[in-house]
């Protein structure tokens, strides 16, 4: 069923430099939901090898992931988009399928456009199917300073945080496989993996992680259950500009929530706030935040 | 069976960015594993801590820590992908307790030791949360109990039978997430007791129904 699906969809990217999916909407939703149940399978190593077309499997790992980065790009992009085919346009997407080898994704130096949810699914799918260092170290590059600079501020002692650190992106290698950029960005999955590893280490809360570990499972299975589009593919930079137009009250709220980790009575007490204040400041926030992420690109 | 009764919004919000006192956290991962709809928002909130660490301005890392990361994955052993997650099957196992509740009270509601605490109140403590107070009550059918609330932090979570009050019908797997100023009177539903976790953030801060309920052992 799912090399079926994968396999077609293969033939017909590599068939096509301008897809008759990308003229009728209605065959392309059709498509991205098989692309997206194809990445699924990709993003899993171990049935990965039975499921990918059938030329692919005597070639050695580059080649195989040559031979799906199209259709990875290409599925990605329509998970990414929420499966509206943002039409900045049917050309953009289809430039973004078939150069493999892009400058933007392989330069080694930072481009100018900050890497987006895309690129790092396919790093992602790099580490997760090559175990390929290259792809990690692009992901510790950029991710384990803010990891760091996040632990320092909950108040973290610098050494304790190096160690944390390279916990969480021992836990990507390790894990790699198991996320899914359908559900959420990279950025929300390592903050997830070091506010656990916070959790455990720094408030010795000695069950977080395996409870953690079961509602990842719970998420895990839904998700692969669903067939619908993912809930949370949205535009990240909605709701970086919703965080920054919030009134500074809540703005502080939150920051004082999340970046500080103190809780409504600390917060209430703290600014000498009545804690019902608090919570509806709060309760304001998220709603408005939560609209940014629902927005239609 | 789907919970109709849910997290309040900042809760969640709490919860996702690690603030949440552990034994509030307790009762919220009991009913997070049970309710979909608020995992949904708990993604949500998650998603809100990613941008907020990442939005962080920070310096590229130095050589050295880039070269102990690499000899971390030296040591690593080759490819072992962990097993692809097992198809959770949810089976209604209605003397299962909700997985955040079993280093605290076990995984049976039926092997529960409940002690007596005040007329048709039972109730298990859980020992060493050090974060507020965890317990289960078992309150006897049929039971009206006096509610008032002072405005503190208290979540409950039913586990098994029912009560009513102004707000609705609570059964199992909805929780009581309220805002201290409702005052109301739970009336537990005839037939079963009424089983449910309760947490609250610091002992002193105990209100609503269950101190009420606890009154007469605990003088207060
Ligand atoms: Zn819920």
């Amino acid at each position: 069923m799912l090399l079926r699906a994968g396999h077609a969809v293969a033939r017909n990217w590599s068939g096509t430099s301008q897809p008759e999916a990308m003229k009728a909407p209605a065959a392309a939703s059709s498509l991205d939901s098989r692309c997206a149940k194809f990445v699924w399978t990709c993003s899993t190593p171990i049935p990965v090898a039975m499921k990918l077309p059938t030329g692919c499997i005597q070639n050695p790992p580059i080649d195989v992931f040559s031979a799906i980065e199209p259709v990875f790009r290409r599925a990605m992009h329509a998970v990414i988009t929420g499966g509206n085919m943002r039409m900045m346009g049917s050309d953009q997407a289809v430039a973004e399928v078939t150069p493999f080898r892009a400058k933007r994704y392989v330069s080694p130096t930072p481009s100018k456009a900050a890497p987006d949810a895309l690129y790092w699914s396919v790093q992602m799918t790099a580490v997760s199917l090559q175990r390929d260092r290259a792809s990690f170290m692009r992901i510790y590059d950029h991710f384990s300073p803010r990891l760091q600079r996040y632990l320092r501020n909950l108040g973290v002692p610098e050494s304790m945080a190096d160690e944390l650190v390279q916990e969480a992106l021992l836990t990507l290698w390790r894990k790699a496989s198991m996320f899914n950029p359908a559900r959420a960005s990279l950025g929300t999955w390592l903050y997830r993996v070091a506010r656990n590893l916070y959790i455990d280490h720094v408030r010795r809360q000695p069950h977080w992680l395996p409870i953690q570990d079961g509602l990842d499972r719970l998420d895990h299975a839904e998700s692969d259950r669903r067939d619908s589009q993912p809930e949370s593919s949205f535009d990240q930079d909605l709701l970086r500009q919703a965080i920054d137009g919030l009134p500074p009250v809540q703005a502080k709220l939150v920051r004082m929530c999340y970046l500080e980790s103190k809780s409504h009575s600390e917060i209430s007490a703290e600014l000498e706030m009545p804690l019902g204040s608090v919570k509806s400041s709060l309760r304001r926030a998220f709603a408005k935040l939560q609209v940014s992420m629902r927005t239609p690109r | 069976m789907t919970p109709n009764h849910h997290l309040d919004d900042v809760t969640v919000l709490s919860y996702s960015a690690g603030a949440l006192p552990a034994a509030l956290a307790v009762v919220a991962s009991a009913h997070l594993e049970r309710c979909a709809a608020c995992r949904a928002r708990l993604l949500d909130a998650d998603c809100i801590g990613g941008v907020l660490m990442l939005q962080q301005r920070v310096d590229t890392p130095a050589e050295d820590a880039r070269a102990a990361m690499l000899a971390l994955l030296d040591a690593e052993p080759a490819i072992e992908p962990p097993a692809p997650p097992a198809d959770i099957v949810q089976e209604p196992d209605s003397d299962r307790l909700p997985s955040s509740l079993h280093p605290w009270f076990g995984h049976s509601l039926r092997a529960l030791r409940w002690r007596r605490v005040a007329p048709g109140v039972q109730r298990i403590l859980a020992s060493g949360i050090g974060g507020g107070d965890l317990m289960l009550l078992r309150i006897a059918p049929g039971s009206k109990l006096p509610l008032h609330s002072h405005g503190g932090n208290e979540l409950t979570m039913i586990l098994d039978g029912a009560y009513d009050d102004m707000l609705g019908h609570f059964g199992p797997g909805d929780v009581a997430d309220l805002d201290g100023e409702i005052t109301h009177q739970p009336v537990t539903s005839p037939g079963v007791p009424c089983i449910c976790v309760a947490a609250t953030d610091a002992p002193l801060k105990f209100s609503g129904w269950v101190a009420r309920a606890l009154q007469p052992l605990l003088g207060f």
